[in-house]
């Protein structure tokens, strides 16, 4: 065919306009919206698609934290990469990783549980959670969450903040509080975001005085009731494990599969219509054995506490909106805390418990009067 | 020139046209690595010069290097850590996105991952330079950001 055949054929012009449009916007997945100079303005008009290739990258190569700030770095960098960043942290397979602090309200791992570490200072009534970065118990790790107690009148308060030096309600980096009974057999979880679409915030006299420090008003300001944990005690036996029974509201569907798993976080954006508006988790701590030889309770703890307590506890669930039908298995642990040294408890949490509601049930054991030793 | 006895396409040429002119010839073995000029090649023919308007004589050369070694299935980790040692950020950059004009999926992953490797541990300030992207949050996001990262470096070496 010849040279001039070849340009005015059909299939030659149709190609033409392909290599054109090869210089526009591609048809497939990957594409770049020209060149017009060899500098690197091209960059910032490149599709989410090529940057979320780099980013996905980064994501796998810093798994674990310290390295971890790299992925939040790249979250910072402009609104663009903030939203392509959260995309691929927020993808199913990523499986209760913690990045964000929001990822401290999403639910843990489906299989192995995140281990964690509690210290306790005594002086000044403050609990710092870490997540483990090893197997020892001293080192201490990433740091997630700490908690203040305070005692308010007749009741006692822990306040849970993402910022070691300010434990306010009014600071940013509130996220949620504690609040007990003066027995401390019941407490209730309050959570600084709504927990669901429509959740109006407590009344209470605590959160009025909180709405009034709001520095972001368009975040709704309050505390939203998320939880309550009850303790019981033994009365036949004085001496013997108490019973706990605790119910977290939760917005888990039944299928986890899905890329859902900000949903507790974003409540507001919430657009599953499914979505039971207060389904619940309830859990019951595993009653441990009398081992007559050692003449105590026990319960196999897999080496993860080591001093006997009877702050120690394994609470597996009843009702469970991440399993099908709703039932919990009552079998599979999904939450274990307990004591390792004078100050140290490690905590091992998994799906659907979040960092946060795992880190509160663990402060009730703290603050439970009536022990029985 | 490689003789590839099993390929049909053995020992066969094609001429690439950059979009400054310049021609190179590459195995058509190597072409078939690229899908944007394969499919060129389907559809113009393997006897035209394929043009490529939005790649350069400045990193052509060094795409078919990459595939000329791909072909003979000789690339390794070696090799790659050699081939781009000596890049600068700019050249990686636009490798990367001729990689992606010419739908070269092999030297694409392995570019994303090595400039993903490049940004390792460094600053954002860093990054919105090497990418020349506009910092757009405005001073209110910009705060909550920074306490998101100072929580991110928070933990290991505290004394609490």
């Amino acid at each position: 065919m010849s040279l001039m055949k070849v340009f005015r054929s059909r299939k030659f012009s149709k190609s033409f306009k392909e290599v054109q449009s090869l210089d526009a916007i591609a048809d497939d997945r990957r594409g770049i919206s020209g060149r017009e100079s060899a500098d690197g303005t091209d960059w910032s008009t490149m599709l989410p698609d090529l940057l979320a290739e780099i980013i996905k990258r980064v994501d796998v190569a810093e798994e674990q934290w310290p390295h971890r700030q790299n992925v939040v770095a790249c979250a910072c960098v402009c609104k663009r990469w903030r939203d392509i960043t959260r995309e691929i942290v927020r993808s199913p397979s990523r499986n209760g990783k913690i990045t964000f602090p929001s990822c401290l309200k999403q639910p843990g791992p489906r299989d192995l549980p995140h281990q964690c570490l509690i210290k306790r200072n005594k002086k000044t009534n403050t609990f710092y959670l870490y997540l483990a970065l090893s197997s020892s118990f001293t080192d201490k790790g990433k740091f997630l969450l700490a908690a203040r107690r305070y005692r308010c009148g007749t009741h006692t308060e822990y306040v849970i903040s993402l910022d070691v030096d300010d434990l306010s309600q009014g600071s940013n980096a509130y996220v949620g509080k504690l609040s007990s009974d003066f027995l401390g057999t019941n407490f209730t979880i309050y959570d600084s975001q709504p927990p669901h679409n429509g959740a109006k915030p407590s009344s209470c006299k605590a959160s009025r005085r909180f709405a009034s420090k709001q520095i972001s008003p368009q975040v709704p300001a309050g505390n939203f009731e998320a939880g309550n944990v009850s303790y019981k005690f033994n009365l036949l036996k004085s001496r013997g494990p108490r019973r706990m029974i605790c119910s977290l509201m939760s917005t888990v569907s039944s299928s986890m599969d899905e890329s859902s798993d900000n949903k507790y976080f974003d409540g507001l954006k919430m657009h599953r219509k499914e979505q039971a508006a207060s389904a619940y988790t309830i859990l019951k701590n595993k009653a441990p054995r009398w081992h007559e030889h050692l003449q105590c309770w026990c319960l196999n703890f897999h080496g993860r506490v080591t001093v006997a307590s009877v702050k120690n506890f394994q609470l597996v669930a009843t009702v469970d909106q991440s399993q099908p039908g709703g039932k919990g298995d009552e079998e599979t642990v999904l939450l274990q805390f307990g004591k390792v040294g004078d100050d140290t408890f490690t905590m091992d949490y998994r799906q659907p418990l979040s960092a946060y509601q795992a880190f509160a049930i663990c402060l009730t054991s703290f603050g439970t009067k009536l022990a029985c030793e | 020139m490689a003789q590839e006895a099993s390929s049909s396409t053995s020992s066969k040429t094609i001429s690439l046209k950059t979009g400054d002119g310049e021609i190179f010839e590459i195995e058509a073995s190597a072409a078939k690595q690229m899908k944007t000029v394969q499919r060129l090649i389907d559809d113009l023919g393997d006897d035209i010069t394929i043009p490529l308007h939005n790649v350069f004589s400045k990193e052509l050369p060094k795409i078919i290097e990459y595939y000329k070694k791909d072909i003979t299935g000789e690339i390794t980790k070696d090799f790659e850590a050699e081939f781009v040692k000596d890049l600068n950020d700019d050249e990686v950059k636009v490798l990367f996105l001729a990689a992606n004009y010419l739908d070269a999926n092999k030297l694409f992953e392995f570019l994303s991952q090595n400039i993903a490797d490049r940004l390792e541990s460094k600053s954002v300030e860093y990054v919105r330079k090497y990418f020349g992207v506009e910092n757009d949050f405005t001073p209110e996001e910009e705060s909550k950001l920074r306490e998101e990262r100072a929580w991110s470096f928070r933990g290991i070496k505290e004394d609490e």
